[in-house]
């Protein structure tokens, strides 16, 4: 399992960048922060539509005992999309989670409530120990692409705020924007 | 191949494997199935076995175990009644000091194959038969990341310890031990191999597996499950020492392969599950070891093949303890590539068995649930965790 999960997180990664690129970065799926899946071979597809602003959005849960804190979300193999920036906040106890939206869902209530949550990392996101934290990526269409797609998000955090070392994980959602939905 | 079917002794089990089952809606409509099912955890890779007596101590050291595969679907699919194939050994190795074996050779094996590789585990100690079914699968292809993925624990001689199967004494086989070789923990201290063959003997008829459920709460949506070709769905196996109807008993799975896409209509509302229909057929296996403890013969009735025939029918919700996201008006969401959920009770076996076993689609290649929001704002919750998450089931309202 742990072979597994290592080796999916490494094919994902080797997809991002070079080993030279991610050098002090610590890729694993099982480190104290869970997010895809256990098994790690689960792959869901979101679909939306073009708008003004569209988000990719996916929770990861801190399973450890000790806080840790969200320092990135980038996208994975993405096309026809502009990354804007990243937005963390985590989840209260019985609140909903987004998995994807745009500026025109957030005249529902539900998104609305859940989106404002949400912080920019451009400082850490701090996340207690056994909570669940909401991450989104906020990003554009480019103007000629007919439909854009992000395969997966990947979140950077660290386990102390004063060390160097630096682990990530990558989820297991791949999100598209088409002018029609698809399906 | 000459049949015996002498029994010589029948073991009894102890101890079953615990089933996690989720809370269950209490009051149905007669057209209504229940929804039951097994909370699916977390795929754990198990690269080892281990022998244990009926009174809990591990065998001694150096108990040959073997791993026979049987033939895939479309093999199993194109066999006559009456003719047999032998069993193709995929790894033979011993156990150590305390019992335990190694699965790799046999994972590794395995992890060739794009497909479920269903599989019999034999041993014996020099007077007791293991024996158990099951499947061996990479679901990654990776050789160097195999798994052991299906153990339902539905046979009582299996549980499943850290890591590692632990089989206890069998009860699903005959032995039979020849005359002026009879074996004995003193007198066979290294059991030779068995070369085991088995036989279709005849087929027994069809019934329906469930492979999936769709929930819709609201109106304007939709849903559509479709089982994909090239799917493998674990169902479940019966096993008898006599053959004889009304014998068997929950023995393991084995994976059978769908060779058409099977796609159910959409649905605009309600809870639909939907089954797929299986022909299985009766199984006798012959184990011969001249050299050592003799002969084996054990039954097995096994589903062989999906038909292409469906059925859907009109099913209960899940309860409320479950974790929803919005979802909004126009969005899409398909959830595949994903191991699907457990059903407890998803194969009612033909009459000869006579019982109830485990189904599980999504295996290891694709079974896909695609939901639409239509024209307003909706929710996507899952089961067992978030939506995108191993939910388990996907409820849309």
């Amino acid at each position: 399992m742990i072979m597994r999960k290592i080796y999916s997180s490494c094919v994902a990664l080797a997809i991002v960048c070079g080993v030279s690129a991610c050098s002090g970065v610590q890729s694993t799926q099982s480190g104290p922060l869970t997010f895809g899946t256990p098994e790690g071979d689960v792959e869901n597809t979101f679909c939306s539509v073009f708008r003004k602003q569209n988000f990719a959005g996916d929770v990861a849960s801190n399973s450890s005992d000790a806080p840790l804190w969200i320092t990135g979300v980038q996208a994975v193999n993405s096309s026809g999309w502009d990354a804007r920036g990243a937005v963390a906040a985590v989840v209260p106890e019985g609140e909903s989670s987004l998995m994807g939206w745009t500026d025109e869902d957030l005249e529902s209530a539900d998104f609305k409530r859940a989106a404002e949550r949400l912080t920019s990392l451009d400082r850490p996101v701090e996340v207690p120990a056994g909570e669940n934290v909401q991450v989104a990526l906020e990003g554009a269409v480019k103007n000629d692409a007919e439909q854009a797609e992000i395969s997966q998000l990947k979140i950077t955090y660290k386990t102390d705020l004063k060390s160097s070392k630096t682990f990530s994980v990558v989820g297991n959602i791949r999100y598209e924007w088409q002018a029609r939905r698809c399906v | 191949m000459k049949y015996l079917r002498k029994m010589s002794k029948a073991i009894s089990i102890a101890g079953a494997a615990a089933l996690v089952c989720s809370s269950v809606t209490p009051a149905l409509a007669a057209s209504e199935e229940q929804f039951d099912q097994i909370a699916q955890p977390a795929a754990t890779q198990y690269t080892s076995g281990q022998l244990v007596k009926a009174d809990g101590e591990p065998v001694r050291a150096g108990v040959p175990v073997q791993v026979f595969a049987w033939p895939d679907s479309k093999r199993l699919a194109k066999l006559k009644v009456g003719e047999s194939f032998k069993m193709t050994e995929v790894s033979s190795v011993k156990t150590d000091a305390s019992g335990k074996f190694s699965l790799a050779p046999a994972l590794r094996e395995a992890a060739k194959s794009t497909v479920p590789m269903s599989v019999t585990v034999i041993a014996t100690d020099g007077k007791t038969p293991y024996q158990y079914s099951t499947e061996l699968s990479s679901a990654s292809g990776d050789v160097s990341s195999p798994a052991l993925l299906a153990l339902k624990g539905s046979d009582p001689s299996v549980s499943l310890g850290a890591g590692s199967v632990v089989m206890k004494p069998s009860s699903d086989v005959n032995v039979n031990i020849p005359v002026g070789k009879m074996a004995s923990t003193a007198s066979v201290s290294t059991p030779a191999a068995y070369t085991c063959s088995t036989r279709l003997d005849r087929k027994v008829g069809t019934s329906y597996a469930q492979i999936g459920a769709t929930f819709l709460y609201a109106t304007g949506a939709k849903a559509q499950f479709t089982f994909k070709k090239g799917t493998s769905a674990s169902l479940g196996v019966a096993s008898s020492a006599s053959g004889k109807k009304g014998t068997f008993n929950a023995g393991g799975t084995t994976s059978v392969t769908s060779d058409a896409e099977i796609a159910f209509a959409p649905r605009t509302g309600g809870i639909r599950f939907y089954k797929a229909q299986v022909e299985s057929g009766k199984f006798s296996t012959v184990c011969q070891n001249m050299a050592g403890p003799g002969i084996r013969v054990s039954y097995q009735v096994r589903p062989i093949d999906f038909t292409g025939g469906t059925q859907n029918a009109k099913g209960t919700g899940f309860s409320e303890n479950h974790r929803c996201v919005p979802f909004g008006k126009n969005m899409t969401f398909t959830k595949d590539k994903s191991r699907a959920i457990t059903w407890n009770k998803g194969l009612t076996l033909p009459s000869i068995a006579g019982i109830t076993v485990s189904s599980q689609s999504g295996f290891s290649t694709r079974t896909k649930v695609v939901y639409q929001a239509g024209k307003k704002n909706r929710k996507l919750c899952g089961h067992l965790d978030w939506p995108a998450k191993n939910a388990g089931s996907i409820k849309l309202k």
